[in-house]
């Protein structure tokens, strides 16, 4: 009796899933972006990678009065790159040895159900103080969670930022 | 902050945050068929879970599965509604019933652990080691889990002990309540 009744359990999910609005347009709720700094000794160069999931990275663009971009579909617009690339370096600073450094674009990966951005600051030889500010969604999500990996000629260090911080230091070679 | 700390503070967020409440509502329906001189059984029922969702998240995360977000997604309130049918109509009864009720806790478990797994896959590169991400995670979505039992069994201990209320009544306004937020996410209409 007892196997019936479970049979009958596990028969009623096939049952129910193709009564259900497929796919309820429900977005994710994990408000997280990480953001990958690793020094590339040989180019004297920071390569930077910043992973945002796509569809919040889209509302944070529409939100700012751009278009809908479309990403990683065919549909996806010509000039995608800058308006991703205008919305990076608008909510992300970085100084390096205590010097404001621009950030240079190239390029951007599907990563699944996130974008990975990457951008790179040239003419670094050391690496002694990287001061950064992070305000990646942080406007459109009050969770949001903006998470910081540092990695300095095998040193690596982690911030947290997000709403109530915004800005972090971090320290090598000490 | 360590690499530990910061996915620790991730999954511990993830699973109290109160945005993401489909894994809130699930553990709170899992604890509700069972009155409080019951703990050891709601002990090993969130164990079971736990075990469910660590085996997903780990094969998920490291590229063994891969499950479109969209079905776990419409899969996850399926394990509410179910496991608040199951409150209410107990189609199991007696020791077999007791270890149908794990192995079913388990497997609900393994849905959830895609969930949190399709996040931090599409977070973290290729390039590095994930075990430590991955353990961390996991155990901040433990100690989150623990935290909502413990809120949940307070507020029974309040209903149940002080006010008197019936257990089965009692059970059945906490399935009720879930059963329904569980409908509304299968709607979509949340």
């Amino acid at each position: 009796m007892t196997t019936l009744r479970l049979l009958l359990c596990l028969l009623l999910i096939p049952v129910i899933e193709p009564l259900l609005v497929p796919a309820p347009a429900r977005a994710h709720v994990f408000y997280v972006s990480v953001t990958r700094v690793k020094w590339n000794a040989d180019e004297a160069r920071l390569d930077v990678s910043v992973r945002i999931f796509t569809d919040d990275l889209e509302e944070a663009i529409i939100a700012e009065g751009g278009p809908r971009l479309r990403l990683w579909t065919d549909q996806a617009r010509e000039d995608r790159d800058r308006h991703v690339a205008d919305y990076l370096t608008s909510r992300v600073a970085f100084r390096v040895n205590g010097v404001d450094r621009d950030l240079a674009w190239a390029g951007m990966e599907d990563a699944l159900d996130a974008t990975a951005c990457l951008v790179q600051i040239t003419d670094v030889d050391r690496v002694e103080t990287i001061e950064v500010e992070n305000r990646i969604l942080i406007d459109l999500f009050d969770t949001q969670a903006n998470v910081m990996r540092f990695e300095i000629a095998g040193e690596k260090k982690y911030v947290n930022l997000g709403k109530r911080t915004v800005r972090g230091t971090v320290e090598f070679g000490s | 902050m360590s690499e530990f700390q910061v996915y620790l503070q991730l999954g511990f967020d993830h699973i109290s945050d109160l945005n993401a409440y489909d894994h809130i509502v699930f553990i709170i329906a899992l604890c509700a068929a069972y009155p409080l001189n019951r703990w050891r059984s709601v002990l090993l029922l969130v164990t079971a879970f736990t075990i469910g969702h660590s085996i997903t998240l780990a094969l998920a995360t490291l590229r063994l599965i891969l499950v479109p977000t969209d079905l776990v997604e419409t899969l996850i309130p399926v394990t509410i509604l179910a496991t608040c049918l199951m409150n209410v109509w107990r189609p199991f009864e007696g020791k077999i019933g007791r270890k149908t009720s794990y192995g079913l806790a388990l497997f609900f478990g393994l849905i959830h652990g895609l969930g949190f797994s399709n996040y931090l896959r599409a977070l973290l590169g290729m390039e590095e080691s994930i075990v430590v991400p991955l353990l961390s995670f996991n155990i901040g979505l433990e100690l989150g889990q623990l935290m909502i039992v413990a809120i949940f069994t307070g507020a029974a201990f309040v209903f149940l002990r002080l006010l008197g209320t019936p257990h089965r009544q009692w059970n059945l306004f906490v399935s009720g309540a879930a059963a329904g937020v569980s409908a509304m996410l299968l709607l979509g209409t949340s």
